[in-house]
């Protein structure tokens, strides 16, 4: 997942945006949007999925509400755990999976401003 | 509706109190980051204010620009719409945030290098000047801009709300304020919608929106990116030390946990006071303070009623009782009956716990106007368990369409805001957006865990807020810290949200006259007018909105979160699709971006509406349970595809700018 040398871009200082660059940087922006949604996907299936089944009030039923770790078992296993999974998962896909190829526009100012 | 008109001799303690350790820290506060605000305006006098204010230059590090970030979804929504959220429904509300946990990653990581990129290539500093330059169609960015316009000016009322409601809870001891006060509800008693009305609230209204509106006009202390970052470290570091107080209080997360699977929601209601002859035989004005607790022994049932105020009641000069006709209805203090064995007997602690006979005065009221709980009432464990006690709805407050809703607009709809995206172009480098998005798990995390947290062991310390829930924040915030013996914390985490109030106001005041003027009546109305042209329109525009978000204001929704939620599915419904197809899809043209733009607001706004207009319906029309913004995207999403399909590509110029040389290009290239 990490960045390949060969997605890097190379730099054109601030005289242009090369058509090359800007091709790399949209084919590493479109693979991590994927990835990104993939991600998302398994949090929604986890968080819904769990809290759908352990949750939800059974009508007429007495409802035992168990804890751990001093939450509600359900916000537990259902929201608590796949959060902290989830931090893990993007910490690491943004520090290793996200490309750096802005070297090309990295560090140009505005040029203009509002008419305020 | 009267439902028992009998009158009650009963005791009263009084309302929980702010002291003056609170408000000078509130006032220190307020002045540092003025000061900031003075400085860094005076430091930075030679760049442009948007650009300043919205980009910080484009040259954001890794901390100012995850706190700035941070700080745009904050303010209102995260220190009085999400906390009285959380007191309402309890446990639920965890599921509710859920989709937080990807918001890091999906809220930055979606769009972030896009943006950022075209935004530098197109020298963009707002997302209709980005839109612009993408599509070259004067349409897109009027009717952006004009949408945006349209549904921050609902963002702002939230604002005002909050910075009264902080107001009212600061100076609510202080004696010229409860003059005015007094002189405010002898001014509004006959006075139809404002009769209503809480009078402090009313006055730290007037108060705010007046400061506000002139200090806008005048020049402003307008949010920069270095106040932000202030705003966003005392939050951080404030939820923190509320975190710890709460736990100690109510003897830890386990034992609070239990006591609120114990709880049933409570009996909202509105008590008329009267004159006791004896007690109060000269005539002079009576005013019983917000949050007071009654106890009235009962004869028959042998438990004691417990009731608390939400709002001020006062029994007027000369008057025999405190109650209000609006409309030939009679109007009492809106107010809690505190229903559940285990809630009332810690109130009764409380209330045997102050001894002071000055805070134990004999007073006679009657309750009017008894609202149960649609779902949840006198059910043990609603709080604990989804989908939570809702007062209007007979399905519960988050049934699971409503989950998944949530679960969308929390993450996906978060790319789409555009205070997010302007956010995006501000990031020095893509290895800084990568750090940042490190950083706000962590961040984020904390932040809303520990909310949680705090505001379900709010229902445990203070009971009964539920017909004023957004007050909680600050109710909490002087009774948990005056507990501890350190007032002086209230005060700072009341400041910090006032003053994030009071910069986000005087920002989108200048930012809605501004885009007003310049995108619309210049593009649409006078391509040049005069200098002194453009200053009378704004300063026009500056006032009306004001007083038109000040006059929302006066009778806002019971939970301004619903106003927060009303304004970020409607954004999110309205750029979305149309944002993402013109950061990916080369071909996608300014035919799709419009026809996107106007389906999904009109398909948003449509539901709202229809649901306003039904008398069966209690908020939106919501089919087959979804939220009025997963239509909104799908009707956004189905727009922009077919508008465009059916219409000729965007110049082949324009795509090779963002997307880099098209297909064919690269094969000549090669040959």
């Amino acid at each position: 997942m990490s960045t390949s040398p060969s997605q890097k871009s190379p730099a054109v200082g601030n005289t242009g945006v090369g058509l090359d660059n800007n091709n790399i940087a949209y084919k590493n922006s479109l693979r991590e949007f994927v990835i990104l949604i993939a991600i998302w996907g398994i949090a929604l299936a986890w968080t819904i999925g769990y809290c759908y089944f352990n949750a939800y009030w059974k009508t007429g039923t007495e409802h035992q509400i168990g804890t751990t770790f001093g939450f509600p078992t359900w916000v537990f296993w259902g929201v608590m755990l796949p959060w902290v999974l989830c931090g893990i998962v993007s910490v690491l896909f943004a520090l290793f999976g996200i490309a750096e190829d802005d070297d090309d526009v990295a560090g140009e100012m505005i040029v203009v401003g509002e008419s305020q | 509706m009267i439902s028992d008109v009998s009158v009650i001799q009963h005791c009263l303690l009084l309302g929980i109190s702010s002291s003056n350790a609170a408000l000078v820290t509130f006032v220190v506060y307020s002045a540092v980051v003025m000061g900031l605000a003075i400085f860094s305006h005076r430091v930075l006098a030679n760049r442009s204010f948007l650009a300043e204010y919205f980009l910080g230059s484009r040259n954001l590090g890794v901390w100012a620009f995850m706190l700035t970030f941070a700080a745009t979804s904050a303010s209102a929504g995260s220190f009085a719409g999400f906390p009285a959220r959380v007191y309402t429904q309890g446990w639920v509300i965890a599921l509710y945030i859920a989709g937080y946990m990807t918001v890091p990653l999906i809220g930055i990581g979606l769009l972030g290098k896009r943006i950022n990129r075209m935004a530098r290539q197109a020298n963009a500093i707002t997302l209709p000047e980005l839109l612009d330059a993408r599509f070259r169609h004067p349409a897109v960015i009027v009717i952006s801009t004009c949408m945006i316009v349209f549904l921050l000016s609902f963002y702002l009322i939230p604002q005002f709300k909050l910075a009264s409601i902080i107001l009212q809870s600061l100076l609510t001891d202080v004696p010229l304020w409860q003059s005015a006060t007094h002189s405010v509800g002898q001014l509004t008693q006959s006075t139809g919608l404002l009769a209503k009305s809480d009078p402090e609230y009313l006055l730290g209204l007037f108060v705010f929106s007046i400061t506000v509106i002139v200090y806008t006009s005048v020049g402003g202390f307008r949010a920069v990116v270095w106040t932000d970052v202030l705003q966003g470290i005392v939050m951080f570091f404030g939820v923190l030390l509320l975190l710890l107080l709460v736990l100690t209080q109510a003897g830890g997360l386990q034992n609070a946990t239990k006591k609120i699977a114990e709880m049933q929601p409570p009996r909202l209601c509105e008590l008329v006071f009267e004159r006791s002859q004896d007690a109060q035989s000269d005539g002079a004005a009576i005013r019983i303070p917000s949050e007071s607790l009654f106890i009235v022994a009962s004869d028959t049932k042998g438990t004691p009623q417990v009731f608390r105020t939400n709002e001020i009641a006062i029994i007027p000069q000369g008057q025999a009782s405190s109650a209000k006709s609006v409309d030939n209805e009679i109007h009492g203090s809106r107010s809690v009956e505190i229903l559940g064995e285990a809630d009332r007997q810690r109130c009764l602690k409380q209330y045997e716990k102050q001894s002071e006979d000055r805070y134990r005065v004999l007073i006679n009221f009657r309750v009017i106007n008894e609202k149960d709980y649609a779902f949840g009432a006198g059910q043990k464990g609603v709080y604990a368990t989804a989908p939570g006690p809702s007062l209007d709805s007979s399905a519960g407050f988050l049934p699971i369409t409503l989950a998944i809703s949530f679960f969308l607009l929390w993450t996906v709809g978060n790319s789409g805001q555009p205070g997010n995206m302007v956010r995006l172009m501000a990031f020095e480098r893509v290895r800084t957006m990568k750090r940042a998005i490190a950083l706000l798990v962590v961040y984020y995390g904390v932040i809303y865990i520990s909310i949680v947290i705090v505001f379900c062991c709010a229902r445990v310390l203070v009971p009964g807020m539920d017909h004023k829930p957004d007050r909680i924040m600050t109710v909490l915030s002087l009774q948990v810290s005056e507990q501890a013996g350190i007032p002086w914390l209230a005060g700072l985490l009341m400041a910090a949200p006032f003053a994030a109030a009071m910069s986000t106001v005087d920002s989108f005041l200048l930012m809605i006259s501004s885009s007003l003027v310049r995108d619309v009546y210049q593009r649409g109305v006078q391509t040049s007018p005069s200098e002194k042209t453009v200053k009378r329109l704004s300063l026009f525009c500056t006032v009306t909105v004001g007083i038109v978000v000040m006059v929302a204001a006066i009778d806002p929704p019971r939970l301004l979160q619903k106003l927060i939620e009303f304004t970020g599915g409607g954004l999110s419904s309205v750029f979305l699709f149309p944002v993402i197809l013109a950061m990916y899809w080369r071909r996608f043209n300014a035919a799709g971006a419009i026809a996107g733009m106007l389906a999904g607001f009109s398909c948003y706004t449509g539901l709202y509406l229809i649901g306003f207009m039904s008398d069966n319906i209690s908020g939106p029309l919501r089919p087959f349970g979804f939220d009025p913004l997963i239509w909104g995207f799908l009707a956004s999403a189905l727009l922009s595809f077919v508008s465009c399909v059916l219409t000729a590509p965007p110049p082949e110029e324009l795509q090779e700018r963002f997307f880099g040389r098209l297909p064919r290009n690269e094969n000549n290239k090669a040959t």
